[in-house]
Formats: structure tokens, sequence, C-alpha cells
């Protein structure tokens, strides 16, 4: 009795465990929704609307202010939908698996509007720096600096305009010989101003020049260090990092895509496996509690752990023969009433009258055809329980006897020998050629046979169905009809049949 | 009911109509679920030096 107390608190505080993890990771995969729904919303905020700065424009008009509204309605509704549906799509694989075109349309999706909007959001945040940089600022301003014109140069030309207009005058005159002199002195002039302008042109070029590459590099240094360092590593020795920045602020934004897409994935995963654990461990406490006590002293004692399969068990077991007359049931089976003429309890072996037992109670172990399989949300499949399988009352808890009038009906011998099952099944198949009697094709052979038959789709586990195939080439080969393969390599085959 | 089982020097054994047994909880409860092998499993606890092919064999006959 302690022992079982025991295990019933372990099993119980488990249970707690569980329940508050698979309540964090519902939280967690609730602010998971919220932030995809965020997310989206911000995608396609950029996708129809533009920068929020932009959106004065819209409020011109009724029209406008009609259309925009419009918009938004659009873009919230539709942020809504696509994040429920990653919500929905994720909670699905947790239950089910995960579908592959469903994966990649959801996950690609939410990639790319994750990563879009991110990198849209990145050059807002590097124009809104830049806006606030003074240095940037001070590059933008008119320059105020221009050279004056040489003033001694204008005039000294003037003067000796002046003076060659007067030689000029006094030669037509006759009162002077040339005026060579002065009119050299009035070129050379011009050429010293001509080449002083060309001087100060090419000084201006190379000063606006200057600043827009100030200006690039002002603009470039506005992005996160990190994206900048990407960009120098992408341009390698002899590129301008410049050209890479978008490059490299698309990679950034598609790895934080991609981190946040597996850690929601993993959330999925983490509900559907704790969802199966809290149930398995209710089930297991149910039967525990269910469970007679029944720890016999002898070297062998029986454990009525599961439901008697309809034979007598053998009379090893005198503690199991004295225990409660509670039928223990088939999984997932109701309990029934019991039948008015139960037999009491008798320790021995006593026939009772053959009227008192029906022929259906003779083969309990026989299940129903495994077509009759539904598939549960827990990927269980449970077996649909026909009338001669519903048990009146217990069959075997090595107090009844005789339960079947006709003695080549009571179990002296097994029942079944695996052949009614799916593994029999198997068998045949392997047999026939209709199975090939290696991993994958007898793992998809499995999972034709337990996959919901209603919409064909396939929502066993994969690992579950692995564990299954396992078992069956487990059993094969303890039953001597293959061998692990010793000469197996890479490609090969891995276990080879020899029945 | 495995750490129950080694502390007690014993093992237990999880067996089918046919004779067919294996050690491992899970697997067998696995097996039970897509009704591989026509029954469902019994549970047998045996001391860990036991011969379980021939108890197996004497708990059947």
């Amino acid at each position: 009795m302690l022992v079982k107390n025991t295990q019933l608190e372990i099993m119980q505080r488990q249970l707690e465990q569980h329940r508050s993890h698979e309540q964090r990771g519902l939280l967690l995969l609730k602010l998971g929704f919220l932030l995809t729904f965020l997310l989206y919303l911000l995608f396609n905020q950029h996708l129809y609307l533009g920068d929020a700065l932009s959106w004065s424009a819209y409020f011109k008009d009724a029209a406008s202010l009609f259309g925009f509204a419009f918009t938004v309605s659009i873009v919230i509704l539709m942020a809504l939908f696509l994040s429920w549906v990653k919500h929905h799509a994720y909670l699905h694989f947790g239950f089910f698996g995960s579908v592959a075109l469903v994966v990649t349309t959801v996950i690609g999706f939410a990639l790319f509007a994750e990563f879009f909007s991110s990198s849209a959001n990145q050059d807002v945040k590097a124009s809104v720096l830049l806006e606030r940089n003074s240095a940037y600022q001070s590059t933008l301003s008119h320059d105020t600096t221009t050279s004056a014109p040489n003033t001694g140069l204008v005039s000294a030309i003037a003067q000796a305009e002046q003076t060659l207009a007067r030689c000029e005058e006094k030669l037509k005159a006759g009162k002077e010989k040339h005026c060579n002199g002065d009119r050299a002195k009035v070129a050379a002039l011009r050429n010293s101003e001509q080449s002083a302008n060309k001087a100060q042109a090419e000084a201006s070029i190379e000063r606006d020049k200057l600043k827009y590459e100030r200006q690039d590099e002002l603009k470039a240094q506005s992005y996160n260090p990190v994206i900048l360092t990407l960009a120098r590593v992408l341009a390698g020795e002899t590129g301008d990092y410049k050209d890479y920045l978008k490059t490299a602020v698309v990679l950034i934004t598609l790895f934080v895509a991609v981190c946040f897409e597996i850690l929601h994935h993993f959330l999925s995963k983490t509900h559907g496996v704790s969802v199966r654990a809290i149930e398995g461990l209710e089930l297991a406490i149910a039967k525990e509690r269910e469970k007679p006590e029944s720890f016999a002293q002898s070297s062998v004692n029986l454990v009525t752990e599961k439901q008697p399969i309809g034979f007598a068990l053998p009379a090893v077991a005198p503690m199991t023969a004295q225990a409660e007359l509670k039928p223990v049931l088939f999984k997932y089976q109701t309990e029934a009433k019991p039948v008015e003429h139960q037999t009491k309890a008798t320790i021995g072996f006593t026939f009772p009258p053959a009227s008192t037992v029906t022929a259906k109670q003779s083969a309990p172990s026989t299940m129903s055809d495994f077509g009759q399989f539904r598939a549960r949300r827990d990927v269980f499949a449970s077996p649909s329980l026909s009338d001669s399988e519903t048990l009146l009352k217990p069959l075997a808890d090595g107090l009844k006897t005789g339960l079947d009038p006709e003695p080549s009906q009571t179990v002296s011998t097994p029942l079944a020998n695996g052949q009614n099952g799916l593994y029999g099944e198997w068998l045949k198949a392997v047999n026939s050629g209709e199975c090939l009697p290696s991993v994958k094709p007898t793992w998809l052979w499995i999972q034709k046979r337990i996959s919901n038959k209603e919409t064909g789709s396939r929502t066993h586990d994969r690992t579950r169905i692995s564990n299954m195939q396992k078992a069956f080439f487990a059993r094969a080969m303890k039953e001597g009809l293959m061998v692990a393969n010793p000469n197996y390599t890479n490609g090969g085959k891995k276990y080879l049949w020899i029945a | 009911m495995d750490s129950l089982s080694t502390a007690l020097g014993t093992q237990s054994i999880y067996y089918w109509l046919d004779g067919y047994w294996i050690t491992d909880k899970e697997e067998a409860e696995l097996m039970d679920s897509i009704n591989a092998f026509g029954s469902l499993h019994q549970v047998v606890e045996l001391p860990m030096n036991a011969d379980i092919e021939t108890e197996i064999k004497r708990l059947l006959s």
C-alpha cells in the first residue's frame, strides 16, 4: 500500500510539473501569436500604407481619409488572419505532426514578412538617426564660403584697360607711336583672371565631392555596427562596403526571422508532447488507482496491470485470486454492468455449470478488425470494441474457473499467435511480396494502416511509427525471420529476410 | 513500475497470448495500441535470474 501510494504521489507530482510546463508553453505560444500579429501588422503597413511619416498625405480630404480607413481595416484583418492561421498551424503540428507543404508555406511566408518589414525598419531607423546627426546636417547646409573675386586683379585690369584706351586715343592723334605695351598688359591680366576663375571652379567641384562622400559615409555609419561589419565582410578587400549595406540588412533580418520561427515551431512541438505526457500520466494514475493490491509473495507474481484478456490465469497467483471482483476493462472501454448470475469468487478450479457461461467469453482476446481502429488526438489508435469484446465481468482474475462449457475452449494453449494482429498481417504482406522487409517500406506499410482512414491524412507521429517498425523488426529477428545485415554499409540493406 | 521492480530484484515482463514477450512497457503499450499481436499484453514480475521463456510458457499452458 505504501509503495502504491508513493507511486501515485510521484505520478501526481509529475502530472503537476507537466501541467505547469504545458501552461508556460501555452503562454509562450500566445505571446508568439501576439508577436506574429504585430509583425504581420508591420509587414502589411509597409506593404499597403508605407512609412507612417508619409501618412499625412491621406488626411487631406474625405476621399483620401476613407481610402486610408479602408486600407487600415484590410491591414489589420489580414495581419490577424495570417497570425491566427500560423498559430493554428503550429498547434496542429503539435498534435498531428508537420505537413510539409503547410510548414513551407506558413514558415516561408512568415519569414518573408518578418524580414521584409524588419529590413524596411532598419532603413527607416537609419534615416531617423541620420536626420538627428549634426555632422550630416552640417554637410547639407549651403556653403557660404564662396571665394570672393580678386579685387586687386579686377582693378588692375580696369586700370590697364583705361591706359590702353588713352593710348589708342593718343595713337589716333599721332601723339603715340604704338600701344602694344598697354595691350599686352591687358591680355596678361585677363589671362590671370581666367586662370583664377578656373582654379576656383575646380576647388568648388572638389569641395562638393568631398561633401557628398562625407554624407555617404555618415549615412552608412548610421546603420548598426553588426550590419556594417557584415557589409564589410561581404564587400571583401576591394569592394566598397557601402554597396553591401542593404544585403547585410536583409541577411541579418532573415537570420532573426529564422530564429524566431524555429523557436515558435519548437513551442508547438513541446505543446504536443506535453499534452500527450499529461494524458499518459492521467491514464496511468487512473489505472494505478483502479488496480487491486496484488503483490504476491511467491517468486512468480502476476500483476494485473492490464485487463485480463479472456484466459484463466494460472494458479500461481493466489493473491490475485483474492483480489476484488471489479472487472478490469479494456483500454477506453466503459464499465459494463455485472451480470446478475455472476459466479461467487471461490478459490480453486471449480467448473460452473455450462449454462452460466456464454461462448462469447471463450475468446475475448480476439480483437476487432483493425479497420475499426480510429485515430485519436494523441495518435494512439483505440479499438472500437465489438459486442463480443464487451466484457460483462472479469474473465481472468484467477477466480473464474471453467469459463467455457467446452473443455476445448478453455484456454490451455495460447489463443493468439500474433497472426491476428497487425504484425501477422505484416508477415503475410512480406511473404506475399506486398511489403519489402526493410525500414522504409515497412514504415510506410504501417503508416498506411494506422492513419485516419476517413481523411487519409498522415496524422500519426513519425517517431511512433518508427518505433512500431522497430518493434516489428525486433520480433521478426527474435523469431529468426530476419537478421541484421553483418555487411551493412550506407545505402545498403540494413536487415536481411531469411525466412 | 520498472524502478519498483529493480528495487525488489525483479523485472517486469510484458507478454502476449502467443508467447511473445518484451521488457519495455512503452513498447508493449505501443503494440497494444495498434493491436499488433492479436491480444493485449499481460505483465508478470519475475526474478532477475528467472528463465523467462519457461515461465511464460508455464503461465500460458
